[in-house]
């Protein structure tokens, strides 16, 4: 029986059961590319291909790769700039994934920031600093958000906000606090929100035990001005939920045995938050740790960030061999846990499966630190082990959702000898990457 | 057996099942002894995509173990891969080798295998395209596909100083 595709020999009025699956272009190629493919030319060109596979093509590229292919040609930079495509690409991508980086210095006085992407799995170098730093100044990156990166001068005892969109470097007054040196801002409790609609404007705030009370601090670019607000004790009893809907930032500011103190901030305007709240939540039994932030040793590592902690637990193993015995520590489990809705305790929100903890496991470390961001239900991790001079990276991601941990390999970045200068993770740089894309 | 002609009138006997790994023949093919017109397919790229659908018939013939197909269901959840994994190493070697082409023939065979549904030819292809495009700048993307800058040195300018800041893969 002869049997042509898409011929009049078949019943159905459509030549051809395609299901849902567009066909472009029609399905009889314009001869110009048959004859042109038979010579075995180059005719039949990347641009000539249906967008619909050209789509697939872009998909797979992060979006920096997307931003060169922007500039190749007027035909891909309409294509790679279309409402359209960046729906799908959204869609297919979690919103471009979230993004870690690595400040790391190299002596004398070189240095490069990289970023990490998750949903590619590549690294990026980010030619943010050597743009923004006089020469010889010492830097300690601090935390990014959108296309800022925010970073603390050593020398000069002040904070550097560099804005890669706009390459505008801003050089912050100091804090009510005075000026400060890079060792009081390495902890947790700071967080960079930048202007969400691209605007080159950002907030940046930090929380502090000031008297022992909890003062939250606040800087505005609009204003190039801070503020201080203290924290008001948390409303107890009966009456005092629904705080956790107006939480727009938790700021972690200490954390002692089985208590620990959180600021949380929202409901702000123009003049900052209307609202900002000190929680004392508890642990639940068996979750004391360690020091909240920087190098840890103990047995129970916490990383802090936007309203939740987790929980890294670790057991002592030693191995013989050169010298004596070498102590090394080998993760063997982690919690994640969140704020609950009146803000009187951590509460359990998933422990990590077998296959992940079974991941980290066989990676021994002597010390660890690590970074915490939730956004849009998507808590993401990033753990930085070192075990005797060597950095290992792992990433860990929770959907809130779907109630799915994942775990995404880090590739080595050339961290052997690393002097590494601060770490932070974003979920906002992709989106701030967009943006210059729809600029064109 | 099935019977495939390609546009050119070349034509080429394969078994069902690696006429198969097409699933728009897999539809509509009724009688064993089915012969197919391709129109848009050239013989030239036929006879690669038929190498690759005997290649992958023979390998998918046997099914998967318990423990790959655990592995492959594995690896799938993992965030950053969009094509179904090929999980047996050989086949991925081969494949590599495969799609060692240059570009105008790896054109030809993604818009054939898009044509006849062969949706792993389709993923390896689109890979291999996109993987040639990774860690590049545009001016070396544009002379890896042969692409005409049509910008205006006024426009190239503009570009270069809103990319200043752009990327270089590590």
């Amino acid at each position: 029986m002869l049997l042509p595709l898409f011929s009049i020999n078949t019943p159905k009025p459509q030549p051809f059961p395609l299901g849902d699956r567009p066909i472009n272009p029609p399905l009889f190629l314009p001869p110009q590319i048959m004859r042109d493919a038979d010579r075995g030319s180059t005719a039949v060109g990347l641009c000539l291909l249906p967008s619909e596979l050209l789509h697939e093509i872009f998909f797979r590229l992060a979006l920096p790769e997307l931003l060169r292919v922007r500039s190749v040609s007027k035909a891909l930079a309409s294509l790679v700039s279309a409402h359209d495509f960046r729906r799908l690409y959204d869609l297919r991508s979690d919103r471009g994934g979230g993004w870690l980086f690595i400040y790391k210095k190299r002596p004398p006085r070189d240095s490069v920031l990289r970023g990490f992407n998750d949903r590619f799995g590549r690294w990026f170098k980010i030619p943010v600093v050597s743009a923004a730093v006089a020469p010889g100044e010492d830097l300690y990156f601090l935390a990014a958000s959108g296309g800022v990166f925010l970073f603390a001068s050593n020398s000069r005892r002040e904070l550097v906000a560099v804005n890669i969109a706009t390459r505008s470097v801003r050089r912050i007054p100091p804090s009510p606090m005075g000026p400060r040196g890079t060792a009081s801002w390495r902890r947790s409790g700071l967080k960079l929100v930048a202007d969400p609609s691209g605007v080159d404007h950002f907030r940046f705030l930090f929380a502090e035990m000031v008297h022992n009370r909890s003062v939250l601090f606040e800087y505005r670019s609009e204003t190039d001005s801070w503020r201080a607000v203290e924290a008001e004790p948390e409303p107890t009893g009966a009456g005092s939920t629904g705080i956790g809907s107006r939480r727009d930032v938790c700021l972690n500011v200490v954390q002692l045995g089985l208590e620990s103190v959180v600021l949380s901030c929202g409901g702000g305007g123009e003049e900052g938050p209307a609202v900002v709240l000190a929680h004392r939540p508890r642990f639940p039994a068996g979750f004391q740790g360690g020091p909240p932030v920087g190098f840890n040793t103990s047995d129970r590592f916490h990383v802090y960030g936007d309203g939740n902690v987790a929980v890294v637990r670790s057991s002592v193993s030693e191995t013989a061999g050169g010298g004596g015995t070498t102590r090394t520590r080998v993760v063997t489990g982690v919690e994640l846990l969140g704020l609950s809705g009146d803000g009187t305790e951590w509460e359990l929100t998933s422990s990590a499966p077998a296959a992940i903890v079974e991941a980290l496991r066989w990676r021994p470390y002597t010390a660890m630190m690590g970074c915490l961001v939730e956004r849009e239900g998507v808590v993401r991790m990033a753990l930085m082990s070192n075990c005797r001079g060597c950095w290992d990276l792992a990433w860990l991601s929770y959907h809130r959702a779907q109630g799915k941990w994942a775990c995404v390999p880090v590739p080595d970045c050339g961290t052997t000898g690393l002097n590494m200068a601060g770490i932070a993770l974003s979920s906002t740089f992709s989106r701030s990457l967009w943006s210059s894309l729809s600029a064109a | 057996m099935i019977k495939l002609v390609s546009g050119d009138g070349a034509e080429f006997e394969v078994e069902e099942e690696v006429a198969f790994q097409s699933k728009i023949i897999k539809d509509i093919v009724a009688d064993a002894d089915d012969v197919i017109p391709l129109p848009t397919v050239s013989s030239k790229v036929l006879i690669q995509v038929i190498e690759y659908c005997r290649k992958h018939a023979a390998v998918n013939s046997f099914p998967l173990s318990p423990s790959s197909s655990a592995a492959a269901a594995a690896s799938s959840s993992s965030s950053i891969s969009y094509s179904k994994p090929v999980s047996d190493p050989a086949l991925r070697a081969w494949d590599n080798e495969f799609v060692k082409l240059n570009n105008s023939s790896l054109f030809d065979i993604v818009i054939a295998a898009n044509y006849l549904d062969i949706e792993e030819l389709v993923d390896l292809v689109l890979e291999t395209v996109a993987d040639r495009i990774k860690g590049k700048q545009a001016q070396e993307i544009r002379r890896q596909f042969n692409i005409e800058n049509d910008f205006t040195p006024e426009e190239e300018e503009a570009l270069r100083r809103e990319n200043s800041w752009a990327f270089q893969n590590n």
